[in-house]
């Protein structure tokens, strides 16, 4: 299990359509946006082979100019209950 | 709120990456990202690929890396990274990584058609060594040859180059990067007499408007595309142009997207500038006090072997990079004919368009960011192009001032730091000094410690020379670092069958077992970057600098340790003695001969019985360079290890004194792993954003304004064929640049274009990003993009297997009609990274005659079923 930390930018007014979209796929989700169209998200994935393959369908969202994944992190271990 | 342990790791990688984006974030999800790293110790680094120069945090745990993220602190991406950025930590664990040396042998001995063997390095070195001087005794230096990298570390290059040159006294050594940058350097020493880019890439932030020139950015430059990406965010006004030969992913947000047919980009620039001239829009204060007009030979060929149709009757061929003076009125002149309905039936792009292009430039409100690689550089007129795009810039004043640039990109990570700074060309020295220049080499022979005339005048065999060397006997010895030739040169079947066939031996040092490596008789097993210490310079001239993170695996070494292990294998007595070398004309050396310098040597205190290791690298003052070192924080070294001092910090403080004072002025070693990098000139500490501009550059005098004081090629005739020279220091050059058609071009029995380039997520040759099982599979093999029309025409589907073919060679190849790249009707489009679909047997060895460098965007191929 990975979770990959993505930057993705779009223009301000199209940033609240395209959060939409990548919230309507359950394994994105949203965290931080700013006004110039940037947004941050995570991926979660079953290994960095799947998680590259949903960093590309992110890039074909329509209006998102730039996703590139900044950090992943393997959480197999830590996903254990604590 | 009730966070489960899923959602707290989730809001601390989204606080990581956030944060390092500059991005507001909470406090509590700061803190959660910070606890996340226990147990990795990070380092700054640089990453491996491209040109842009990211600085990278490299992350190791028990002796390997595990980890790797942009560098929040890197002015350059910013703490972002590319995916093959990311992937950098997975690049040196390939499974197939080669660990020892591997010679071919039959019957116990090196044998040209025997098996690769694995061999001890003493075993390896001394067949080569044998091979070099079975080579060099009888057919003298020209007979050794080089192949280099835009990817060698600063001090790998270096050592190359200081081996060849001052060692063997051989200029046959060559970088990769005459294949990527050579034309954008012939062009930066015509137009401004020195190497490199005037601006930087803080131009972006500050611009209005960038026009890409069939420079895909979006997929070869992605960090600095990412930062166009965000101030097009920020700017309401900002302007992107995307010309090309096919639309791409840069074209995604560009408000305009120009697609003109191969070669007559040439003819569009020289359209702009006709339209900035006739509408007055030219700056002509600026003009007149730092410019000059100038023409060159329009007869120059294509850079072919000389028996060759297309290099007959070109008289410009003997100096194709002469020039001379012209007037403002007769550049006028030349300017007439490339008119808005000419260029645009020319170049298929609408009138329309390329007046609202012209305008965007002319506009005195706007700031204009031009970028380009390797659609001007690879190009059989790329001097010209480059030289045209800096008229525009200058003719408008629009030159080196934040956000006004036409700006060089690079594709390697240091063919701006190694194989340009340092001169691993084979008409380079140090600092852009050549070696057919009397006073350069003094200089150089003096800071290197050489008896007079060691240096050799000649100057030596460029890349492409040197396997139509191969081919035709005159090199015998071919060694490559860094590079995979037997991928990236035009032409490939030649020369693969000239490396397998002729009376040579084929060196290739890499990490694994690439078509180079299959190709050579002596594989050498390389470390990778965070196995070594070492520099690169990126394309804004930033240097900057990396320790060793890791061992190399097995037996695999360093190229320096290579450079200087050969080195230990010659004796001064067999290097500096006379050599005969056909064609050596200079009036200070005797005809077809380098004399012996051994006597002069005896009298600075050489022995001819010393190695050139003790002459070249292990100097007196190099070994007082003490290792272990505390800028090395615990950081491995094995090379210096094995020399007995900091090899790598001797060779830097050699290297300083050369652009000191002169306009290319780096600072200490101990600085640089200290800071992200800084951009030369370093001047008291302080590095230079923008060039030639007052108030900007230390170089530039108060009340000058401009000064562009790039020393070479001032001097030039003051009219076509006057012995009359004119003084143009100071000043930057307007070219004039005719449009012509290119090598070869498509006709009835191969009708169409072929253009070859990169993908996003491989780099180069594939040779590293191939072995990352993520970048592999995102883009498993190469595809031949098509139109889908010209597809229908030939009864050919998407995804079918084709057969792709030259007048030289050809591959099959998987057909695509969609996707990222959108070809026109009558151009096909295929990457280059797939060693399975070798593209460049079918790609044509066609140079521009200036730079030498290859055109591998044009050449006419044809389709069919498989």
């Amino acid at each position: 299990m990975t979770v990959s930390g993505i930057l993705a930018a779009t223009t301000p007014d199209h940033l609240e359509s395209v959060c939409r979209a990548i919230d309507a796929h359950p394994w994105a989700q949203v965290h931080f946006t700013d006004e110039r169209g940037r947004v941050v998200l995570t991926i979660e994935a079953d290994d960095e082979q799947a998680s590259v393959d949903r960093l590309l369908e992110i890039r074909r969202i329509p209006r998102v100019w730039l996703a590139e994944m900044v950090e992943v992190r393997n959480v197999t271990e830590e996903m254990e209950p604590s | 709120m009730n966070l489960t342990r899923r959602d707290i790791i989730k809001t601390s990688v989204a606080a990581s990456v956030a944060t390092s984006m500059g991005i507001a974030v909470a406090g509590e999800a700061r803190a959660e990202s910070a606890a996340a790293d226990l147990g990795i110790a990070w380092d700054k680094s640089a990453c491996r690929f491209c040109g842009v120069g990211c600085g990278i945090m490299v992350g190791t745990k028990d002796g390997k890396v595990v980890a790797m993220k942009g560098d929040p602190e890197s002015p350059v991406n910013r703490g972002l990274n590319c995916i093959k950025g990311y992937f950098n930590a997975k690049i040196m664990y390939g499974p197939d990584r080669l660990t020892q040396p591997l010679l071919r042998k039959k019957d116990g001995k090196f044998a040209k058609d025997g098996a690769f063997t694995p061999v001890s390095w003493d075993e390896a070195f001394d067949v080569m060594a044998a091979k070099m001087k079975e080579y060099y005794a009888a057919k003298g230096p020209s007979s050794l040859a080089l192949f280099g990298s835009g990817q060698y570390t600063i001090d790998e290059g270096y050592a190359a180059a200081k081996l060849w040159k001052a060692g063997l006294r051989s200029n046959n050594v060559d970088p990769n990067a005459r294949h990527c940058m050579a034309s954008a350097v012939a062009a930066f020493m015509q137009v401004f007499g020195i190497d490199e880019p005037s601006g930087c890439y803080d131009d972006i932030e500050h611009t209005d408007t960038v026009v890409l020139w069939g420079a895909n950015m979006a997929e070869c430059h992605p960090m600095l595309w990412s930062r166009v990406t965000d101030r097009k965010l920020n700017s309401p006004t900002m302007k992107i142009v995307n010309l090309s030969t096919y639309g791409n992913r840069s074209t995604d947000i560009a408000d305009t997207e120009l697609i003109f047919k191969p070669q007559t980009d040439l003819a569009i620039m020289n359209y702009i500038a006709k339209y900035i001239v006739d509408n007055n829009a030219a700056n002509w204060d600026f003009v007149n006090k730092h410019c000059v007009f100038t023409a060159g030979p329009t007869d120059i060929g294509y850079g072919l072997p000389d028996a060759h149709p297309k290099e007959q009757n070109q008289a410009g061929r003997a100096k194709p990079d002469a020039h001379w003076q012209i007037t403002l009125d007769e550049y006028k002149k030349e300017l007439e004919p490339y008119t808005a309905k000419y260029v645009s039936e020319l170049s298929g792009v609408p009138e329309a368009k390329l007046t609202e292009l012209a305008q965007l430039y002319a506009d005195p409100k706007r700031k204009v960011m031009s970028f380009w690689t390797m659609g001007f550089n690879q190009h059989t007129r790329g001097t010209w192009a480059n030289t045209q795009i800096y008229a525009i810039h200058l003719l408008l004043g629009k030159q080196g001032t934040p956000g006004n640039s036409a700006f060089s990109l690079t594709g390697q990570p240091s063919a701006c730091g190694t194989a340009r700074e340092v001169g691993v060309f084979a008409h380079r020295l140090p600092a852009d000094m050549v070696v057919n220049n009397k006073a350069h080499r003094e200089k150089t022979e003096k800071l290197w410690k050489l008896p007079g005339k060691t240096l050799n005048p000649k100057i030596g065999t460029h890349a492409v020379a040197m396997v139509r060397g191969l081919k035709n006997g005159n090199v015998k010895f071919f060694w490559s670092q860094v590079t995979n030739p037997f991928q990236d040169f035009a032409n490939l079947n030649d020369w693969i069958k000239a490396a397998r066939e002729g009376d040579n031996f084929i060196v290739v040092s890499d990490c694994y077992p690439t078509v180079s490596a299959k190709v050579a008789d002596l594989v050498l097993p390389s470390a990778m970057i965070f196995e070594k210490w070492g520099a690169y310079g990126n394309a804004e001239r930033r240097t900057q600098h990396w320790r060793q993170q890791v061992l190399p695996p097995g037996q695999a070494k360093g190229d320096l340790w290579q450079l200087m292990e050969i080195s230990k294998r010659f004796t001064l007595a067999e290097v500096w003695k006379e050599h005969a070398l056909p064609g050596l004309d200079d009036p200070d050396f005797p005809k077809d001969q380098l004399p012996s310098v051994l006597e002069d040597a005896k009298a600075m205190g050489y022995k001819p019985e010393q190695t050139l290791y003790d002459v070249i690298f292990a100097t007196a003052a190099n070994k007082q360079v003490a290792w272990p070192d505390p800028i090395a924080g615990g950081h491995p070294n094995d090379i210096a290890d094995d020399a007995g001092f900091f090899v790598q910090k001797a060779l830097w403080n050699e290297y300083l004194p050369f652009g000191q004072g002169n306009g290319h002025d780096l600072t200490d070693f101990d600085t640089y792993h200290k800071l992200r990098g800084l951009r030369w000139p370093v001047v008291k500490g302080r590095e230079t954003q923008w060039r030639f501009v007052e108030g900007k550059d230390p170089y530039v005098k108060a009340g000058e304004g401009f000064n562009f004081y790039g020393k070479a090629m001032k001097s030039i005739p003051k009219a076509k064929g006057s012995t009359e020279m004119a003084d143009v220091s100071g000043k930057a050059k307007i070219f004039f640049r005719p449009y012509q058609p290119a090598a070869e071009e498509p006709d009835k029995d191969y009708p169409l274009w072929l253009c070859t380039g990169r993908v996003l997520e491989h780099w180069h040759s594939g040779s590293m990003t191939k072995r990352v099982p993520e970048l592999d599979r995102a883009v498993p093999y190469a595809v031949c993009y098509m139109h889908p029309a010209d597809a229908a025409a030939l009864g050919l589907k998407r995804t079918e297997e084709i057969t792709l073919e030259s007048r030289r060679g050809k591959v099959k190849i998987r057909l695509e009609t969609q996707g990222r790249n959108r070809v026109p009707r009558g151009l096909v489009f295929v990457p280059w990274f797939d060693e399975n679909c070798l593209i460049n047997k079918l790609t044509l060895d066609a140079t521009c005659p200036i730079s030498k460098e290859t055109d591998y965007k044009k050449c006419a191929v044809k389709v069919s079923k498989a």
